[in-house]
């Protein structure tokens, strides 16, 4: 197996530990941009409501984004169907630490102590929580998406808007989450090396160990036979 | 630094879409353009074959046949597409189109009341979004302050436990 813990090339002394490689990087970013997109092209549009016609602009980007964004998962299961099916697994596969996990969650969260976190895996359990909610409504999108874009006139008129309500509804949902993400990702004062390891891949030592202790002992114990 | 470029991106990313959403005109093409580049309604504004004539009929009850068939009904000879584009331009008309197939725009004449009634499922369908949308802000607003506020905690729990 590969050793996902290597010296650190600025401080030899201190090692960091790979978390990401480079291909899951780019196709993270690629599914970020897409996303993005996504949501502000279809936040001009949700809120502007009646009148679904104009926007033309935002509407065409919108679909653009949209073939990116079911692109890239496809991608990603050609170039590591392993990596694609491990994150789906992963996503649900919850067990008694995650409920611990909950439990102490919004004490850590609020600058409680960490001794009470119980060890997690390669993510966390909110991170799967995320991940529900991405492959969730990732899978509402693309099927509410594909029929409102491919078969609009093939349906009646109150199917077609109680579709773009489900549309919506996830919307919402998966907005909501993103916010959380992006602010537990970038900006929580615990989580300083996260926007990090999604731009070179490493994080440190010290970090797995308090972040995804269950995981860190796997590479170090991988790395140790 | 990262942090705050990250968020300026996002930020810049989202004007621009928005901006340009807003600002870009729209495809349009006046009803006589439409008639220059297509040679037949028909073309755009497709029917089944089987049941145009049914459904056009049906839905232009309220004219007399003189007045789609200008020509070729008095001879008694009415053959499929002799209706002109200007017979159809001549009550389907809208300055501009931003998108043919569109509802709205081929409904651009009638209120909206006529066709989102109760009876047709729209009226509900539009109530639910609009709560929708309202929800949606609320629920966003709420996290939003909510994060800020665990923010400020954290600092504060923090810088304290260092101290």
């Amino acid at each position: 197996m590969e050793s996902n813990v290597e010296p650190n090339p600025i401080n030899p002394g201190k090692r960091t530990v790979k978390r990401y490689r480079k291909l899951a990087i780019v196709l993270h970013w690629l599914h970020a941009a897409a996303f993005l997109i996504l949501l502000f092209t279809g936040a001009v549009t949700f809120f502007r409501g009646e009148g679904f016609s104009s926007f033309y602009f935002a509407k065409i980007l919108h679909r653009v984004a949209a073939i990116l964004f079911m692109a890239v998962p496809v991608l990603n299961y050609l170039l590591d169907p392993r990596a694609v099916l491990d994150f789906i697994r992963e996503t649900f596969t919850w067990n008694r630490d995650d409920l611990e996990w909950l439990k102490a969650a919004p004490d850590y969260y609020f600058g409680g102590a960490e001794e009470r976190m119980p060890p997690q895996g390669r993510v966390n359990t909110g991170q799967k929580a995320w991940q529900v909610i991405i492959l969730f409504t990732g899978l509402v999108f693309v099927a509410t998406g594909i029929t409102l874009w491919g078969f609009r006139y093939a349906l009646a008129l109150p199917v077609y808007q109680w579709l773009l309500f489900v549309h919506g509804t996830a919307f919402v949902a998966v907005v909501l989450m993103f916010i959380v993400h992006v602010y537990l990702g970038v900006f929580h004062p615990r989580s300083s090396e996260s926007l990090h390891s999604m731009l070179d891949g490493k994080i440190s030592p010290d970090y797995a160990s308090k972040h995804y202790r269950k995981w860190y002992e796997r590479q170090e114990g991988s790395n140790n036979h | 630094m990262k942090k705050t470029g990250f968020l300026l991106f996002i930020l810049l990313v989202a004007a621009g879409i928005v901006t340009a959403s807003f600002l870009l005109p729209p495809v349009t093409k006046t009803s006589s353009e439409l008639v220059e580049i297509k040679s037949n309604c028909a073309e755009c504004h497709k029917v089944p074959k089987i049941r145009d004539r049914e459904e056009i009929h049906q839905a232009h009850t309220f004219l007399q046949c003189g007045q789609c068939h200008t020509g070729a009904l008095n001879s008694g000879e009415v053959e499929e597409n002799t209706v002109s584009n200007s017979v159809c331009v001549a009550c389907h008309t809208k300055t501009d189109y931003t998108s043919a197939s569109a509802m709205h725009d081929a409904h651009s004449t009638t209120g909206c009341s006529t066709c989102h009634t109760e009876s047709t499922g729209l009226a509900a369908a539009d109530n639910t979004h609009r709560i929708l949308r309202w929800v949606g802000v609320g629920l966003a607003a709420a996290v939003a302050l909510g994060l800020l506020f665990n923010y400020l905690v954290v600092k504060i729990r923090l810088t304290r436990k260092i101290k």
